[in-house]
């Protein structure tokens, strides 16, 4: 890399190079380089008011994410990347925020304010033991779309455990179906999952979920789940066969 | 009236693994049981198993005649769950349950894998058995007939709790909820 004179005229150049590399595809290993020469030119490149905006730059920003956090907290520094990158973005920022702070209250607010895509989003951390925790700091940032988009996409049962333990029986039961109607989703094994973290009443559970079911064969499946000629079963027996006409 | 027996969930994200509750209502008698399958278990083979106690309890509460009384209730259920044991194996030892029968003269409790058993009724929470209670021992109710605390008649629910929960109590109000959800 050369060596202006002056600061302006390296900054200058920067801009110039890094501009040239994203162009081609190497706008990450350009940054890589000039973060181990000159990390407080590699901010002003990546985050300053003249920073390049888009998909491809902000990615890049975020390959050298360890070096720019080294001089800003993460809150701002992946408020700044959301601001760059813009829409087409932010599924990809936000999802790098929350597997980097898969708890905090300020990461699950961005996703409940910024993120049109979601189950992308929280898919990210959806492995990790602190699952739990960060349904729990979703739903206190008022990000039930993202929670229902999740157990949608998979069939994750968490998010209605964690809404029913803090006390939001209705938005449970609506996390609940979502996770029951998922493609993804194993009946048997998810209606187990939210049984065992709604208590024992397994057919006021079925029940529950029914309004919000809308698939024939999430109904009789659900049915047959349920003890033989309980009332609930006979209740989703019917409902299901009045789906199917 | 009809029997309310209760066990608390466990702490953690899903409090009621493994766990059971069935009430039948006869023409003399009502009877009703809380209980949970001990860890470790599977989910789904512990929900279907908890299923199965559930329907093996009611059946046998269904077949007793008409004026079947709160003890009939309660040997109808140890015969079942012996049966249960029997063709699915896995059950004796593993189980918490505190059964209850109910009638005009009186209430029949009957346990097994229950540290306490406390009364909760408009008048507040009581203890009915200490730790020193034969409700709390270990019984072998696969080859005998466990021992039964009668009580006179009430309406209070009976909780059963385990060791980890025995000086808590049921000291908060929201203690139903503790033993799992309701929609009405």
């Amino acid at each position: 890399m050369s060596e202006p004179s002056s600061r302006k005229a390296r900054l200058e150049a920067a801009r110039v190079q890094h501009a040239e590399a994203l162009a081609v595809g190497s706008g990450a290993s350009f940054l890589a380089t000039l973060g181990e020469e000159d990390p407080v030119l590699l901010m002003e490149i990546c985050l300053g008011p003249r920073a390049p905006g888009g998909r491809a730059a902000v990615e890049a920003a975020l390959s050298v994410r360890d070096t720019l956090g080294a001089h800003m907290s993460d809150k701002a520094l992946f408020g700044r990347l959301l601001e760059l990158g813009g829409p087409e973005a932010a599924e990809l920022v936000l999802g790098e925020a929350l597997s980097a702070h898969p708890v905090a209250p300020w990461v699950a607010r961005l996703v409940a304010e910024r993120c049109e895509e979601p189950a992308a989003v929280v898919a990210r951390v959806a492995h990790l033991d602190s699952f739990g925790a960060t349904c729990a700091a979703l739903l206190e940032a008022g990000a039930e779309e993202a929670l229902r988009a999740h157990a949608l996409a998979t069939g994750a049962w968490m998010p209605a455990a964690v809404a029913w333990q803090a006390g939001r029986e209705p938005l449970g039961l609506r996390l609940a179906a979502a996770a029951l109607s998922s493609d993804e989703s194993d009946l048997d094994e998810v209606f187990a999952q939210l049984a065992a973290a709604w208590g024992p009443y397994v057919g006021e559970l079925a029940l529950g979920v029914l309004p919000h079911l809308g698939r024939a064969a999430v109904v009789t499946g659900l049915a047959e789940l349920l003890p033989e000629g309980s009332a609930a079963a006979r209740r989703l027996q019917l409902v299901g066969r009045g789906l199917r006409r | 009236m009809l029997p309310r027996p209760a066990l608390y969930g466990e702490p953690g994200r899903v409090p009621f693994l493994g766990h059971l509750r069935v009430v039948r209502e006869g023409n003399a008698a009502s009877w009703g049981a809380a209980g949970r399958l001990r860890e470790p278990v599977e989910v789904l083979p512990a929900y279907h198993l908890a299923r199965a106690v559930e329907g093996a309890l009611a059946l046998a509460w269904e077949a007793l005649p008409a004026d079947a009384d709160r003890f009939d209730g309660l040997r109808a259920a140890w015969g079942a769950l012996r049966e249960l044991h029997a063709r699915s194996g896995g059950l004796a030892g593993r189980l918490e349950l505190l059964l209850l029968g109910v009638d005009g003269e009186g209430r029949a409790v009957a346990g097994t894998g229950l540290a306490r058993v406390w009364e909760l009724d408009e008048a507040g929470a009581r203890v009915l058995t200490g730790a020193d209670h034969p409700l709390a021992a270990e019984a072998d109710w696969l080859t005998e007939l466990p021992g039964v605390l009668q009580l006179p008649r009430g309406s209070g629910a009976l909780l059963g709790v385990r060791e980890a929960h025995s000086e808590a109590g049921p000291g908060d109000a929201d203690w139903t909820r503790r033993c799992g959800r309701r929609i009405s």
